[in-house]
């Protein structure tokens, strides 16, 4: 008979055995000072310029008249070289972004360009989880955010319990050379300060599909160079900072859990 | 408590490894755990200066990563391919291939939670109710279930252990 105490002793034990990552103190002072509340099912990417864990920036946007906010987008482009919307998406865009879960030939029939599914993953992947989204489409030229072609996500799982995914959208002829990083909205602070984590990422093309890996989550350059070299994909190079037109539009990924 | 920044990165050090393992106790998932354990060490950091009895530190900080962990976890819905994982026994970390794991992972993740508290953390059943928001009676029944599963896999990894060491012997 097992008793109780042996079953304590068994999950200390066991607790005891994982190893824990190195103390990130800086993060927690972060999430301390941003008060920010967990909603990882409310984290849209900002592609055009958004992607993985290197640079955490809070900066002061709305909440302030027309002259402050300038004042202000003056101040957090010189610190990103870029500038984040000055508005965020209307509810009935934000939600028209979400994405669902589809089997491959749902997706293929949600765009209208050939879908090219990802190859040469790493050994440990498990999936792919697929969806599909509409993405938010942001005007510098109007200030509005307008609903704009669906992206194919794949979320691959690995063996360490990490996640990463691959996005893949149509590659337009108009498009602009890629940014180079990808800024993850992670909400708003206490004082409305809203907080963006630059990512690196990576993008080549098939055919008339462009697709976009993002470094460090759950995947590291190393490998995304296997994945893109398996698809046969090429390169496309990326811009940082990106060119400031007045006609610029900045694309928005809404990114959720696959279920 | 008052704290200052220096005691206050000592605690942070000292309880960090606590956070993540019952994070990852209750979600199995390593990023996920971190997050949970970062969100929990940012809750004790704000909210230390506000609790009265220092003795009460360890239960109140695994009470905070049990809640993060919980509100994560059920944002998380596990997909085919990860079951398809699990079929394939895929693991990395030696603690991932005790029978225990797999039992402690294979219950809800209520009765994954309740279990850290009581056996890990050392919370009774009305602490355990009181921490998570679950009623008393349904903490006593879902701690009686996974001492269910938790004492068949035990056992099973004890008779192992042993068949282990006779091997051993006979050498």
């Amino acid at each position: 008979m097992i008793t109780d105490a042996q079953i304590r002793d068994g999950i200390t034990s066991m607790l005891q055995r994982f190893e824990a990552p190195a103390v990130p103190l800086d993060d927690i002072y972060r999430r301390m000072s941003a008060s920010r509340i967990m909603q990882p099912d409310r984290r849209p990417f900002v592609i055009g310029a958004a992607a993985a864990g290197a640079l955490a920036v809070a900066i002061a946007l709305p909440v302030a008249s027309p002259g402050v906010v300038q004042t202000l987008e003056a101040k957090i482009a010189a610190i990103l070289h870029w500038s984040p919307p000055t508005e965020r998406p209307s509810a009935s865009v934000y939600q028209a972004m979400k994405p669902q879960t589809v089997s491959l030939s749902e997706a293929r029939a949600r765009v209208h360009f050939t879908l090219v599914v990802p190859g040469g993953l790493p050994a440990d992947a498990i999936g792919p989880t697929i969806q599909a989204a509409p993405t938010g489409v942001f005007s510098r030229a109007t200030h509005t955010w307008s609903i704009g072609p669906s992206v194919v996500m794949f979320t691959y799982k690995r063996a360490d319990g990490r996640t990463f995914a691959l996005s893949a959208a149509w590659a337009s002829s108009q498009t602009s050379p890629p940014s180079k990083y990808t800024f993850e909205d992670r909400g708003v602070d206490k004082a409305g300060n809203p907080i963006l984590v630059k990512h690196e990422r990576f993008v080549w093309r098939n055919g008339d599909q462009v697709m976009t890996a993002i470094a460090g989550h759950g995947i590291t350059p190393a490998e995304i160079a296997a994945i893109q070299s398996a698809m046969h994909g090429m390169p496309m190079p990326t811009v940082w900072p990106p060119r400031h037109g007045a006609d610029e539009t900045i694309t928005m990924i809404r990114v959720m859990p696959p279920r | 408590m008052k704290i200052d920044r220096e005691e206050l990165d000592r605690l942070l050090i000292q309880t960090w490894p606590d956070a993540y393992r019952i994070a990852f106790g209750i979600l199995h998932d390593r990023g996920l755990a971190e997050d949970a354990a970062q969100e929990a060490c940012a809750l004790v950091a704000r909210k230390i200066a506000a609790l009265k009895d220092a003795s009460a530190f360890r239960a109140w900080l695994y009470r905070i990563v049990v809640n993060c962990a919980i509100s994560l976890g059920r944002r998380r819905h596990p997909t085919d391919a990860l079951d398809a994982a699990g079929e394939r026994g895929i693991t990395t970390d030696p603690a991932e291939r005790l029978d225990l794991y797999n039992a402690l992972a294979a219950l809800p993740l209520r009765q994954r939670a309740a279990v850290l508290l009581h056996y890990y953390a050392g919370l009774n059943s009305a602490e355990i109710a009181d921490a998570c928001g679950f009623p008393p009676g349904s903490v006593r029944f879902q701690l009686m279930l996974a001492r269910r599963a938790l004492r068949k896999a035990l056992a099973t990894e004890i008779r192992a252990e042993s068949y282990a060491k006779e091997a051993t012997h006979d050498h």
